[in-house]
């Protein structure tokens, strides 16, 4: 691993904000400073941990405060029935933690957007109530009060400054768990099911489980933080745990430094934290609740204007460093020595299909397919050979499309089934297991991860098969290079061309090494000179090994590409041939053209 | 034993009927617009004061304020929208819950700077009458809140049927692109939209003032519960929405003699959750409507 | 256009950032400056304004009367919104502000966390309004409580209901059914516990104990439990909003019980004869006292009550009520008594002062007396000759009815009358 490389520049940003704020800690020597330094090391670990849910996974949990308030107990109960020093309770309150996390995430996970919030705001406030309510267990309302003597191994110090460096520590420690996720398959996982996650499924992604390995490493740290607080006030009650005011804060401190970067929680703490307090300090005795109305203004005006947060702002515009600076604190990255130096050949994939015996690699038998009274699909029969081009046409709203859901997973077909490579795979759900089997898909409207580079969304691909991102970057290289991407592969995918998303889509779609590829409508809307590049592309990948199931409207494609072509209407297969019979087939220009143009041909 | 069974069903028919007032007004906005809104409870706190203030200061009965009260909160969540919605409809969705929560803290914060935090109540003629049927009672207040809540259910659904604007409405609950591309004007509809949203929380807090107190805070105690019912309902359902906050009256006032007090709101907060499990388009509402528009 | 838009808002906020770090210079401090830490903002800000309140008219008395040590008497105030903003305000007005005495803070769990920052930094609190007993269970030095505490709330109410109540109803004390119901907050349940215990060792029939969220909305299904145990006293520990809720609630279900005794806060407010006229009367409440007749106070309380009360309906254009009354008289004490005595302003002085106090009962403008458990005392810091009182609304205005010495008028509407019969 290369780990200068996985740092740079949020570790370092970081690490100079944080020194510079201890040191001047240190050496101000006022208490109400040193507080204020050891808040904004707080909230940034807490920023952090629920960046990792809420920015990189996209899944905005107002109920963060659960996994608080339960850390911060089960730390407090042990020490005091059982003396277990906290140092331990954070281990034992982050599995205690991470075990309402399971409890929790498990039926809110399948709730999205607003759904999602409101549930976990659900869950945290039945939790409150339940930590009241129990008054015998918890001490209810009157809270418990911490009253050891100051001793490391209590985790209470009389003065603050243990109280800091503790502080420091939790922050780098949420910093480098949050670098090292970002980089890794996990991250890559887990900002591709934000973006879009149907496209992160069918790319292999499970990402069921990707979410909740989030929210488990979230978990951990959020309850860590918990303790931390309980140690620091020396007093646990239930509504200063567990209530939606924590964490609606949690959740503010990343959003106004920018979700889904390691260094925006950091930076948003250091600016939202003083910003509370100072703003508190200077209206709060003024004026009756003015100093509220200057902060809820300064939300509104950060989502307003900088929806993407402070990070957003310079995302663009990256801080030159004077050469030398430049080059040791970032270092090339391989990809890109690559792609420069030419070293990526466009000829050859590294994945060959699996030759081998002809035979038949995907069987639908009887398949149907309805939507409660419409029958989108009616029995339909296909075998597609190893290594055959296959195509599928047919006039719009044929179920072209819900074929492909039904092989990929995402329906399961009212009857019928599906066999790849001699196993069922109908009613394989949810769809990443059909793509790790082999099957990889685009789709009909493209579905590109807008916020991630070009490189960054074929590694997504990638790290299917390779679970080492210098090895999913080589791949994903390899890949971009074959698809003729290797101009673009450091732009964001939203600012590709309609053109280019489509080879995208492809090359995404390869890089999961399948045996089949499902092609849906990848040629449509090119121009001529770009459709004959993707055919090209289409021949060679069939060259490799690869078996492709092609669904077309541009008919000159369609006919010149395919070894067999199958034609669906009104969700029946009405024909299936080679696409010289096909074409003149009186029933296929039937459903596309109708009856005058079958008496012309005739 | 059955008597307290009934005169406990109608105290939760009673409750939800409240509930449901200011839950109409949620499922049209949350159904359309999309947006979580803290807010919400804020434009009740408002209409109550008003309600107070014209019965305080010119003798105004809080029913008959109504006929100001609803045009005064249509133009407070036009402007609103204009000025914090709308600006925000461009920013990812979760983003979009900070700055409801924004101006949740402004709308709480000028409340107690210009009237304090006070608690202020009125009377009104029928403050005081209770209704008796057989062995049951009940404030009449409460009744014609339920009264009220039924009415307007059943004339927004009118609207939203029978009229272009109310099609359009519901055209764009379903499918935002689809509505666009038939010529539906989306802005203008969330527009209107949250003003008829704060309009009917204007009939709530108009219709309350004679039952509850008003304080700076008190849309905070309110707002969640309306969330309950507006998920629990189905977005954008009208008659989910009345149905589910009487389901949470009910709940409520039975949880809170069968088994305690202190833990009704989370018996309802975990029925709201088995829901969202096993249904999350709630109970009337479209399935699918649940994803992002 | 949206990119200066963004420019400019960063601007802004950055300027804000640095205006309210410059703003925050010391200044040197002349006057004598005292923390008020109150929760101005949030729920609890109806009481903790009154409390201030009352206190601010002492603050001015004794400014136009030539200050303390010949200087004036300025507040650094902190919002003390929640727990954790009382430990950041605590710490502010500590560290920033320099004050060496923080008054405050009404809410007992705001008091709690902020008093331990005091005592780290051995500065001392002087609290006038929480009551919770743990505030001075915890062996701190620097802490002064001039109020009495929950437990005194909770066995005066069960006292008063088995001596007074009973027979005045009839009963034999332990023929009485009583009803305990308590929001469920610290200061609810620090209340309703000593209610409780206090209820089981005089053998009193406890026929319901509910706790319940403050925050409802609803308490009919309470108001239904109630019912359905029929107490004949109910003991009812409210803030405001559910005081008038549960009351407008008993009306509307028409639970009758022969007496409501509140204990504190929401029973005490002025806002609840407003909300309910003459159906407010009858309604006892255990409080802190708000005398209204200067008589059984010492004859030289300066000011005097009536001036107290004259002054602060003239600012506030009401009259005080227990929670002004309290902030008040901790004022008070605080100014008149103990830092003119400790002659300066270093904690270990005041506390030397406090300590030192002997102010016999009827000393205070709430009936009370002044002497501070001593250190090593379970309650060290408590003012032991502090106590509530049991008031009665009659008229819409709190009148004692007990103890005997204090005793303005007679009870009255005793049994209540039902609902439908006034």
């Amino acid at each position: 691993m290369n780990w200068k490389r996985i740092f740079y520049p949020d570790l370092y940003i970081a690490l100079f904000l944080s020194g510079a704020a201890s040191a001047a800690a240190l050496l101000v020597q006022n208490e109400f400073f040193t507080n204020l330094i050891i808040w904004i090391f707080f909230y940034a670990s807490l920023g952090l941990s629920w960046n990792l849910i809420g920015g990189f996974a996209g899944q905005l949990s107002l109920g963060h405060a659960a996994f608080y308030g339960v850390g911060a107990y089960t730390s407090t109960l042990l020490f005091q029935h059982f003396q277990i020093s906290p140092w331990i309770g954070i281990l034992t309150g982050g599995i205690v933690a991470c075990l309402f996390a399971l409890i929790i995430g498990f039926p809110c996970f399948r709730l999205r957007g607003p759904f999602f919030t409101l549930s976990t705001i659900a869950a945290a406030e039945v939790l409150r109530i339940l930590a009241t309510y129990f008054k015998d267990l918890t001490g209810g309302s009157v809270g418990i009060q911490i009253t050891a003597p100051p001793s490391f191994a209590n985790f209470v110090f009389a003065g603050r400054l243990p109280y800091l460096f503790i502080a420091w520590g939790m922050l780098l420690v949420a910093l480098f768990v949050s670098l090292l996720i970002e980089k890794s398959r996990l991250g890559s996982s887990l900002i591709a099911l934000r973006e879009d996650p149907d496209a992160a499924e069918a790319l292999g992604i499970d990402t069921a489980w990707a979410k909740m390995a989030a929210l488990l490493i979230s978990a951990f740290f959020t309850s860590m933080a918990g303790i931390f607080y309980t140690q620091f006030v020396h007093f646990i009650e239930p509504y200063s745990e567990f209530s939606l005011e924590n964490s609606i804060q949690f959740a503010m401190i990343p959003m106004v430094g920018g979700m889904g970067t390691s260094i925006g929680p950091v930076v948003g703490s250091f600016i939202l934290t003083p910003l509370q307090e100072l703003i508190r300090a200077w209206l709060g005795g003024r004026f009756l609740g003015l100093h509220w109305v200057a902060y809820g203004l300064v939300l509104i005006l950060v989502v307003i204007f900088m929806p993407h947060g402070i990070v957003g702002l310079f995302r663009n515009k990256r801080i030159r460093l004077p050469e030398r600076w430049h080059r040791f604190f970032a270092p090339v990255s391989p990809a890109k020595v690559s792609l420069d130096k030419g070293l990526v050949s466009a000829s050859v994939l590294s994945h060959k299909g699996s030759l081998g015996e002809e035979g038949i690699l995907l069987e639908c038998r009887g398949v149907t397919k309805d939507f409660g009274g419409l029958v989108a699909l009616s029995q339909v029969d296909l075998k597609i050979r190893r290594g055959e081009i296959f195509g599928l046409i047919g006039p719009n709203g044929a179920g072209k499309t819900t074929l492909f859901h039904l092989i990929s997973g995402f329906y399961s077909p009212s009857s019928g089934s599906i066999a790849f490579r001699g196993e069922e795979i109908s009613g394989l759900s949810p769809p990443h297991q059909v793509c790790r089997r082999g099957i990889a898909r685009t789709f009909q409207v493209v579905k590109p991860f807008g916020n991630m580079t070009v490189l960054e969304n074929v590694m997504v691909g990638a790290f299917c098969r390779d679970k080492n991102p210098r090895a999913a970057e080589e791949e994903a290289l390899k890949i971009i290079a074959f698809t003729g991407l290797e101009d673009k592969a450091i732009f964001p995918a939203h600012r590709l061309t309609i053109a280019d998303r489509k080879r995208l889509e492809l090359a995404r779609a390869l890089a999961t090494k399948p045996d089949l590829l499902l092609l849906d409508e990848v040629i449509a809307g090119l121009n001529v000179v770009e459709a004959e590049q993707v055919e090209e592309m289409i021949r060679s990948i069939r060259a490799q090994g690869i078996t492709v199931f092609l669904i077309e409207h541009v008919m000159q494609s369609v006919m010149s590409l395919s070894d067999r072509i199958a034609i669906l209407h009104h969700g029946e297969k009405i024909m299936e041939g080679r696409p010289a019979e096909v074409a003149c087939d009186p029933r296929v220009i039937k459903a596309y053209l109708g009856d005058e143009y079958v008496l012309a041909s005739s | 034993m059955a008597s307290v069974l009934a005169q406990l069903i109608l105290n939760g028919i009673l409750l939800g009927g409240l509930y449901s007032l200011i839950s109409i007004g949620l499922t049209l906005i949350f159904g359309v617009i999309r947006v979580v809104n803290f807010a919400h409870g804020e434009f009740l706190m408002l209409a109550m004061y008003i309600t107070f203030w014209l019965n305080s200061l010119q003798g105004v009965d809080p029913y008959f304020s109504l006929l100001l009260v609803v045009p005064l909160l249509f133009l407070a969540g036009l402007m609103a929208h204009r000025l914090v919605i709308q600006p925000i409809l461009g920013a990812p969705s979760y983003m979009q819950i900070f700055a409801t929560v924004g101006l949740s803290l402004v709308m709480q914060n000028m409340a107690l700077f210009f009237w304090k935090a006070d608690f202020r109540s009125v009377e009104s003629f029928c403050s005081t009458t209770s209704i008796r049927l057989l062995a049951l009672i009940c404030g009449a207040p409460k009744v014609i809140a339920f009264s009220a809540s039924v009415l307007i259910t059943f004339a927004l659904h009118l609207f939203l049927k029978e009229t272009y604007l109310g099609k359009a409405i519901r055209a764009v609950v379903q499918d935002r692109e689809a509505a666009q591309l038939m010529g539906i004007d989306i802005y203008r509809i969330y527009l209107v939209t949250f003003g008829l949203g704060t309009a009917c929380v204007g009939v709530a807090g108009a219709l309350m003032m004679p039952i509850y107190t008003v304080f700076p805070t008190v849309g905070v105690y309110f707002v969640l519960t309306a969330f309950v019912v507006v998920v629990l309902g189905g977005l954008g359902s009208l008659p989910g929405a009345f149905l589910g906050g009487l389901i949470i009256g009910v709940v409520e006032s039975l949880a809170g003699f069968f088994i305690s007090p202190q833990l009704k709101e989370a018996i309802y907060f975990v029925i709201f959750l088995a829901v969202l499990v096993v249904r999350p388009s709630g109970l009337f509402g479209q399935i699918g409507a649940e994803e992002l528009g | 256009m949206k990119q200066n838009a963004r420019l400019i808002s960063l601007i802004l906020i950055a300027g804000l950032w640095l205006a309210v770090c410059s703003a925050h210079a010391a200044h040197a401090a002349e006057p004598i400056r005292i923390g008020a830490l109150f929760p101005y903002t949030g729920n609890l800000a109806k009481l903790g304004n009154e409390s201030f309140n009352g206190a601010d008219i002492a603050r001015e008395w004794i400014n136009r009367h030539g200050g303390i040590l010949g200087r004036q008497i300025e507040w650094v105030k902190g919002d003390a919104v929640d727990a954790k903003a009382a430990v950041g305000e605590a710490e502010r007005l500590i560290t920033v502000g320099k004050v060496k005495v923080i008054f405050g803070t009404y809410s007992s769990s705001l008091s709690n966390a902020a008093s331990e920052v005091a005592e780290r930094h051995q500065v001392i609190y002087w609290e006038q309004g929480a009551i919770a007993d743990n505030v001075t269970a915890r062996g701190f030095q620097y802490i002064f409580r001039v109020c009495p505490r929950a437990s005194s709330f909770g066995v005066m109410a069960v006292e008063f209901t088995a001596q007074e109540l009973a027979p005045k109803l009839g009963f034999k004390a332990r023929e009485l059914k009583v009803a305990i119901v308590n929001e469920d907050t610290l200061y609810g349940s620090s209340v309703g516990a000593a209610a409780e215990q206090k209820a089981k060792e005089l053998g009193l029939n406890v026929v319901a104990l509910e706790p319940y969220s403050a925050k409802a909305v609803d308490l009919s299904s309470l108001i239904m439990k109630l019912q359905a145990k029929k107490p004949d006293v109910v003991i009812a520990t409210s803030y405001m909003n559910d005081a008038i809720l549960f009351w407008r609630q008993a009306r509307e279900l028409n639970f009758n019980c022969k007496a409501l005794v509140g204990t504190g806060a929401g029973h005490g407010m002025m806002d609840f004869p407003e909300a309910f006229g003459k159906y407010a009367d009858g309604v006892f409440n255990v409080d802190f006292p708000v005398i209204k007749d200067p008589k059984v106070l010492n004859p030289k309380l300066r000011p005097s009550l009536t001036e107290f009360r004259e002054a602060f309906r003239a600012k506030h254009g009401r009259d005080a009520a227990v929670h002004a009354t309290a902030g008040f008289v901790g004022a008070m004490v605080l100014f008149q008594d103990v830092i003119p005595k400790a002659g300066s302003l270093i904690p270990d002085d005041i506390r030397k002062a406090a300590l030192s106090l002997n102010i016999p009962v009827g000393g205070t403008w709430q009936g009370w007396g002044v002497k501070f458990a001593p250190p090593g005392h379970p309650a060290a810091g408590q003012n032991l000759q502090s106590f509530p009182m049991v008031m009665q609304w009659q008229g819409g205005q709190l009148y004692i009815v007990s103890p005997q010495k204090f005793k303005e008028k007679e009870m009255t509407l005793l049994p209540l009358p039902s609902w439908d019969k006034r």
